[in-house]
C-alpha cells in the first residue's frame, strides 16, 4: 500500500514537473518583443517611434519607377501595399523590422523584389520633427490575403523593444489591378 | 531525551537558523557578482553626465581636447529639411581613451530630440566650397585611424532636421573613453 | 541496528536503480548514434520535375545545362567561366519567410573545378533571389560558375538536403529547422550540346 502510495507521489510530481517545464515560457518569449497594438487611422505609439496606417491596397500588379527605369512586378499571389505615416521620437530610427502575420499565422517579411520603389519606409531613416509618409509592401498568397496584422519594429527581430501591431479587418483593403507605387506615394 | 541529544538539536537548530539568514546574503552576492559585469558595461555605455559647454569654448573628454568649428545649413529641401553640416576639432593629448569606439555626435533640442548623423549624397555636401578639398572624416574612422598624441583631428558629420529646429540644437559628443560623461556644447548661452 | 539495514537496503536500492537508468539512456544514446552514422542503405530516386518535400522546402529539379550565356540578370559572370545553371520550382512550406535556400542542392558526385557557392536567381524578375514566401511557388535558377575549358559530364545528380523542425530548440527553446539529412537524388541530362543555347 505504501509503495503504491509513494509510486503514485512520483508520478504526480513527475507529472507536476512537466507540465512546468511545458508551460514556462521559453527564452524568446520571455524576451520577445513588446506589442503596442491599434487599428488603421489610429497613431500607435512605440517606444522609438509612432505609426499611423493610412490604407491598405491590394493588387495583382506594382508599377514603380527606380535607378530611372520603370518596373513592373507581377506575383503568384497579391501585392499588399500598406499606406503609413511614421514619426521618429525621440531619436533618429530606421525601421528594420516590417511583417505582415495573416489571420492563420503565417509570417510575411517585406518584399526586397520592389528595393528601389520610392518612399520605401524600411529603406531610409526617419528623424525627429520629420514625419514620414510612404510605403510597406508584401507578397502574399491569395488564400491569406484576407485580414492580417503589420508588425513594425527598428530592429529585424525586437528583442525587449516594442513592436507596433495594426490588425486589419477582413474588408479593410481597397483593391487594384495594377498599383502605381510612385503616384500612391505622392499623391 | 539525554543531555547529549538536546545538545545536538540545539546545535542543529542554530545550523538552521545561520543558513536562513546567510541565504538573502548569499543570494544578493550572487547577484552582484553575476551582474556586475552587465552593471559595468552599461554604465560605461550609457550618458548619464551631461557636461555643459559654451558653444565656442573647447572641452576635454576621453583624452582630447574637443571644439565645434562650425554648425552651418549646407541645404534646404523642400518639404522643410534642413541639411547641417557639423565640423568638430579634436586635439589629442592622451591617445588609449580616444581610439576606444563607438562615438556617438548628435544634434539634441531642449525637449530631448536627438538628431543621429547620416549618409548624405555627395552633391549635397560639395556645395560648400571649403568642403571640397577637406580631409575631415567622420567620428567613426577618424577614432579608429589611431591618431598620435598631439595630433588634431577634424572631424565632420553631416544631419537632417527640421528648419525651426535648426537654430536650438545643441551639439552632443559621448565619447566611449569618456562615458558616463559626455559634452553638450550649448547654443545661444 | 535493524532500522540501520533497513536504511542500508534502501540506500543500495535507489543507487541501483539509478544506475540502471543512466546505463539505459547512455545504450539509447549509443544506439541512436550508430544508427545515424550507417550509410543512406539506397536514396529514393525522382524524375527531373517531379515534387519533393524536403522539410521546409517543396522541390522539383527541372533541367540543368552549361552555356556561356548571360545569366538571367544580364551578368556574365567571371572571365572566362561558363555557367552551370539548374532550375528549380520550389515552394516555402514553412510560416515565415526566408531566404536559406542554399543548403538545398548538392552535386553529387561533384564535379571538377565547380566552383563551392553558386549564385541564386528568380526567375520572374530575373534577378537575384532574396526571400521566397510562404505558399508563394517560384521557378528559381541556381547558377555554378564553371571553368569554360572544362568538359562537363553528360550527366548531373544532384542530392537533396532536408531539415526537421523542431518546436523547441535545446538552447533558447526557440522553434527551428535542423539535422539536414540528404533524402533524395536526382539524375539530369548535362549535354555539351545543351552549351550555348538559349534560356
Amino acid at each position: 500500500m505504501r509503495l503504491l502510495l509513494q509510486f503514485i507521489a512520483i508520478l504526480a510530481a513527475a507529472g507536476m514537473l512537466l507540465g512546468m517545464q511545458r508551460s514556462t515560457p521559453g527564452y524568446a518569449e520571455i524576451t520577445g518583443p513588446l506589442p503596442a497594438s491599434g487599428r488603421p487611422g489610429e497613431t500607435i505609439p512605440a517606444r522609438s517611434f509612432t505609426l499611423t496606417v493610412e490604407k491598405l491596397v491590394l493588387a495583382e500588379r506594382i508599377r514603380y519607377r527606380a535607378y530611372g527605369r520603370d518596373f513592373e512586378r507581377s506575383t503568384t499571389g497579391l501585392w499588399a501595399v500598406v499606406v503609413a505615416r511614421l514619426e521618429a521620437r525621440p531619436e533618429s530610427v530606421s525601421i528594420g523590422g516590417a511583417l505582415w502575420r495573416s489571420t492563420a499565422g503565417f509570417r510575411f517579411e517585406a518584399s526586397q523584389r520592389v528595393a528601389g520603389a520610392p518612399r520605401l519606409l524600411t529603406a531610409g531613416r526617419i528623424e525627429p520633427g520629420l514625419p514620414a509618409r510612404g510605403i510597406l509592401v508584401f507578397e502574399l498568397p491569395r488564400d491569406q490575403a484576407a485580414g492580417g496584422t503589420l508588425l513594425v519594429s527598428t530592429a529585424r527581430w525586437p528583442r525587449l523593444d516594442s513592436q507596433a501591431r495594426v490588425s486589419f479587418a477582413a474588408d479593410a483593403a481597397e483593391s487594384a489591378d495594377v498599383l502605381d507605387l510612385n503616384g500612391l506615394a505622392n499623391e | 531525551m539525554s543531555k547529549a541529544q538536546v545538545q545536538a538539536s540545539a546545535r542543529a537548530m542554530r545550523l538552521r537558523r545561520f543558513s536562513l539568514w546567510a541565504l538573502p546574503v548569499a543570494l544578493i552576492a550572487a547577484l552582484a557578482l553575476r551582474g556586475r559585469e552587465t552593471a559595468t558595461n552599461w554604465w560605461r555605455a550609457s550618458d548619464l553626465f551631461p557636461q555643459p559647454v559654451r558653444f565656442d569654448a573647447s572641452a576635454p573628454l576621453a583624452g582630447a581636447d574637443w571644439r565645434v568649428v562650425s554648425l552651418q545649413r549646407v541645404a534646404e529641401r523642400p518639404d522643410g529639411t534642413t541639411v547641417a553640416l557639423l565640423e568638430l576639432e579634436a586635439t589629442v593629448r592622451d591617445p588609449a581613451p580616444f581610439a576606444l569606439l563607438p562615438c556617438r555626435i548628435a544634434l539634441a533640442d531642449g525637449t530631448g530630440q536627438r538628431w543621429l548623423p547620416t549618409f548624405l549624397a555627395p552633391t549635397e555636401v560639395s556645395r560648400l566650397p571649403s568642403r571640397r578639398n577637406s580631409q575631415a572624416k567622420t567620428c567613426g574612422p577618424a577614432l579608429a585611424s589611431k591618431p598620435e598624441a598631439g595630433a588634431v583631428l577634424a572631424i565632420a558629420e553631416s544631419f537632417l532636421l527640421p528648419r525651426a529646429a535648426f537654430a536650438q540644437v545643441d551639439v552632443v559628443v559621448s565619447l566611449a573613453g569618456g562615458r558616463p560623461h559626455y559634452l553638450r556644447f550649448a547654443r545661444g548661452s | 541496528m535493524l532500522a540501520a539495514l533497513a536504511t542500508l537496503r534502501k540506500t543500495l536500492f535507489s543507487r541501483f536503480m539509478a544506475g540502471v537508468g543512466g546505463l539505459l539512456a547512455l545504450a539509447l544514446a549509443t544506439v541512436q548514434t550508430i544508427l545515424g552514422a550507417m550509410p543512406a542503405t539506397s536514396l529514393p530516386t525522382v524524375a527531373p520535375g517531379e515534387a519533393i518535400d524536403a522539410g521546409r522546402w517543396r522541390v522539383a529539379v527541372l533541367a540543368a545545362k552549361v552555356s556561356t550565356e548571360p545569366r538571367p540578370d544580364g551578368y556574365r559572370g567571371p572571365q572566362g567561366k561558363a555557367s552551370l545553371s539548374v532550375d528549380l520550382d520550389i515552394l516555402n512550406q514553412t510560416s515565415e519567410s526566408s531566404n536559406v535556400v542554399s543548403r538545398i542542392l548538392t552535386i553529387d558526385p561533384p564535379i571538377a573545378g565547380l566552383e563551392g557557392s553558386p549564385t541564386f536567381y528568380l526567375l520572374r524578375d530575373r534577378s537575384i533571389l532574396n526571400a521566397l514566401h510562404p505558399g508563394l511557388p517560384e521557378r528559381v535558377r541556381v547558377v555554378w560558375a564553371i571553368p569554360a575549358e572544362a568538359v562537363p559530364p553528360d550527366t548531373v545528380r544532384l542530392t537533396i538536403t532536408a531539415e526537421t523542425f523542431k518546436p523547441r530548440d535545446n538552447l533558447l527553446a526557440t522553434p527551428g529547422w535542423f539535422n539536414p539529412k540528404t533524402i533524395a537524388a536526382v539524375t539530369l541530362p548535362l549535354g555539351s550540346a545543351g552549351r550555348g543555347d538559349g534560356s
